[in-house]
């Protein structure tokens, strides 16, 4: 018997062995510890903002925004306060809600991005 | 999710335990397998077959877990090979075992390879993309591993049994 016939006869009988064989069987209840580790992950990795808080967010944001684009036009008829559109205006009321909508925003990426472990 | 982990569970516990080799072992390292792969389902491109999808990550997962046990000497290696020859197996569950012992006798890494083309029929290059390994490392770790193999069963059965196999 040549070398290949010999080699095709091994790899004919090895796979029988195995297939005969078959496969290891799964340890009772590891479909529940994986659900139950993978769950516990969705807690937390849950957005701290739920959809109602970037709702109220950009309703706040874009008011602050009208309210800072018209302060250039205030009136004595104005009905926001001269003081309240300057602290509006300010570059710390600017920066502090750029790094609010920066971190509400990493904290929605890094929520869908694992996504996949929600249940269902 | 569950009808996910319920059609895989024993697939990725065979692979996780051909490299392994400790019951314990492999069913943490399938459950962290199973983890990852839900976690990352959305890098899955659908391109090649799910289940390599999974056996890659299974495979890897208990790779490195047999790393970090060998670098923490947690654990001697489980296999035992100098065993006496076994009698005529019956059940599945005695042919694994048969198999197993024969397979303790070759590294890890190489017995799951094995398992891949044996037992999952898995191809060369489903093999790479499982392991990481070039091609022609995996037909090396194929052939050794198949020399090897036949060696340990011809050790572990008895004289009538290994006749009986092989001649057929």
């Amino acid at each position: 018997m040549d070398d290949v016939a010999r080699q095709l006869k091994e790899d004919r009988q090895l796979s029988a062995l195995f297939q005969e064989a078959g496969h290891h069987q799964a340890p009772v209840g590891l479909a529940d510890a994986v659900l139950a580790k993978a769950q516990l992950g969705v807690r937390q990795e849950a957005p701290l903002l739920p959809r109602i808080g970037w709702w109220t967010g950009g309703s706040v944001v874009a008011l602050l925004l009208l309210a800072w684009l018209s302060q250039g036009q205030v009136s004595p008829t104005s009905l926001v306060p001269a003081p309240v559109l300057e602290f509006l205006g300010s570059p710390w009321t600017t920066a502090a809600l750029a790094v609010a909508v920066l971190l509400g925003a990493l904290d929605l990426f890094l929520a869908r991005r694992s996504g996949a472990v929600l249940p269902g | 999710m569950r009808q996910l982990v319920d059609r895989y569970q024993h697939l990725v516990y065979t692979v996780t335990m051909r490299v392994l080799r400790d019951p314990m072992d492999a069913e943490e390292s399938a459950q962290d397998s199973f983890i990852k792969a839900l976690d990352k389902l959305h890098t899955f491109d659908g391109r090649g077959r799910f289940s390599t999808w999974l056996f890659s990550i299974a495979h890897r997962t208990a790779i490195s877990k047999l790393r970090s046990r060998k670098r923490t000497g947690s654990l001697d290696e489980l296999a035992d090979t100098s065993a006496e020859p076994m009698e005529s197996p019956t059940t599945p569950d005695e042919r694994r075992e048969q198999l197993d012992r024969a397979l303790a006798a070759l590294p890890p890494e190489d017995a799951s390879i094995l398992s891949l083309f044996y037992l999952e029929e898995r191809s060369v290059a489903e093999i790479v993309t499982i392991t990481g390994l070039t091609a022609s490392n995996v037909k090396v770790k194929l052939h050794r591993g198949r020399h090897k193999l036949l060696t340990a069963l011809k050790d572990h059965l008895n004289d009538e049994l290994w006749t009986m196999w092989h001649d057929n």
